[in-house]
């Protein structure tokens, strides 16, 4: 039979600490950081707009967490609806321009192929972000929230507004549009 | 089978693997899009960018800085405490009940505090029993103790003595928090449930607020000192809660024994859900006086 001990939730305790003592926030941007960077990664090819934009997410967070409650949703999906409505300014603006700039090269979808001199390591890495840049939008998005942020298919589907079976359609849609890509190539 | 059939297959998949229930099976269907999905899941772009120490640099800088302005009761002082105390003399003379609820316990450490609020699991005593009584399981990994050094962070303080019969079942981790769970022997411990188990909460260094309240419930918070520092005891502190075979919740009466200690909280707890009688405080006192740094 299960059971539930309620303890300090270790985050819940490091959120209400960061709320009064700023210094707190740095276990938490350990363990936000990579999720965070990745998820902006998905979205954003350029790896230049990804790191300001992961800079514009942690600088709003940590001057919003007095606002944070977390009676009204987790530290997590609260960190993550900032990053989310921080990219989505993002390719507002860019639509908003009229002009071409090298910005709107990268993040639009890619057409050439990936590089080939790149390193071993990287070589995956890189191909798999270029064959990420060219999914819609929409895609993209699912896919860092549940791969970079790991959520689950509930928590996205409240960020998203969506239904659970709908998250679960497009993901895996998302997914056969992404190994098609990588097979095309 | 229709594409919605085929997404939620691929997704439970998709799930047991991500929550390591499972291992990949390379003949299975969506073999492809699960190795892919592998894939996504684990790869880290994070390492190759360098803003990360820069930015929090830029972050800590941000922090010397005053969160916000100063509230208004500390712009005007003398009218805020003035508005407060009549505020809090009518509010005692025309609601009888509320000056009971003033009274109530409240008892700190330095970065925590526990109260007689209603316990957190009050609100599923009153709940219709669910039809389905079997619940997703909570998630918990089982780690050695390296396992669990790396995932926390920190190495653990461990007790060198333990309760009559009782062993090392478990143990669970994640940034800054172990938990390690003991069970007697001979236990049958697919039923609920005699637990004691201790948990180890890292906590900043930087000035302490005592502002993370914890409810308990409605019993006694004592004082006491342990390991030669404050700490708090609760006898049968509502903070574990069972279902019974029809769905039903029951709160599991706990003893509490907490305190702080080199920037670590640590929360240790009993229960017993045949006898009702968890640990003794003489007990639990004794594993907290023996706990130390691992040997090996």
């Amino acid at each position: 039979m299960q059971y539930v001990i309620a303890a300090p939730d270790n985050e819940s305790y490091l959120v209400r600490q960061a709320q009064s003592d700023a210094s707190a926030f740095a276990p938490i941007y350990e363990f936000y950081f990579p999720r965070v960077y990745n998820y902006v990664r998905y979205r954003v090819h350029d790896p230049q707009i990804a790191d300001d934009l992961t800079a514009q997410i942690f600088e709003r967070t940590l001057a919003n967490m007095q606002r944070y409650h977390a009676n009204q949703s987790p530290f997590g999906a609260w960190l993550f609806s900032i990053a989310r409505n921080i990219t989505n300014d993002h390719f507002r603006a860019q639509k908003r321009r009229r002009w071409f700039s090298i910005d709107n090269l990268f993040n639009h979808p890619a057409t050439d192929p990936p590089p080939e001199h790149a390193l071993a390591d990287n070589d995956q890495k890189q191909q798999l972000l270029w064959a990420v840049s060219r999914l819609s939008e929409r895609e993209r998005d699912i896919i860092g929230l549940k791969f970079a942020a790991q959520m689950n298919n509930r928590q996205i589907a409240v960020i998203l507004h969506l239904s659970e079976h709908n998250v679960a359609t497009i993901l895996y849609r998302s997914i056969r549009h992404l190994r098609l890509i990588l097979k095309e190539e | 089978m229709n594409e919605l059939e085929q997404a939620l297959e691929f997704n439970t998949k998709l799930d047991a693997l991500q929550n390591k229930n499972v291992t990949l099976d390379e003949t299975g269907d969506y073999t492809d899009l699960l190795k892919l999905a592998n894939t996504l899941s684990k790869t880290d772009f994070s390492a190759g960018t360098s803003i990360r120490q820069s930015l929090f640099e830029r972050l800590n800088a941000h922090n010397r800085q005053p969160f916000q302005k100063p509230p208004i009761y500390r712009q005007y002082p003398l009218a805020a405490s003035l508005i407060a105390s009549l505020l809090v003399i009518s509010i005692l003379f025309t609601l009888p009940p509320v000056r009971t609820f003033a009274q109530e316990i409240i008892k700190r450490l330095q970065t925590i505090t526990l109260t007689n609020a209603p316990s957190l699991f009050e609100p599923y005593l009153t709940a219709t029993p669910t039809t389905d009584p079997n619940h997703p399981p909570v998630e918990s990994l089982n780690l050695t103790l390296d396992e669990a050094i790396t995932k926390a962070g920190f190495t653990p303080l461990l007790p060198t003595y333990l309760p009559d019969g009782y062993n090392l079942t478990h143990r669970d981790a994640r940034v800054g928090q172990i938990t390690t769970e003991f069970e007697p022997a001979g236990v049958d411990t697919s039923k609920c449930c005699i637990i004691f188990s201790i948990m180890q909460l890292w906590s900043p260094e930087k000035e302490k607020h005592s502002t993370y309240k914890y409810p308990v419930g409605n019993v006694p918070i004592a004082d006491v000192l342990v390991r030669n520092v404050h700490g708090l005891w609760v006898q049968n502190a509502e903070i574990g809660m069972t279902h019974d075979e029809n769905g039903k919740f029951h709160i599991m009466p706990a003893n509490l024994l907490t305190w702080e200690e080199d920037n670590f909280l640590f929360w240790m707890t009993s229960f017993d859900v045949r006898t009702n009688i968890p640990l003794s405080q003489e007990e639990m006192m004794k594993v907290a006086n023996t706990l130390q740094m691992p040997t090996h």
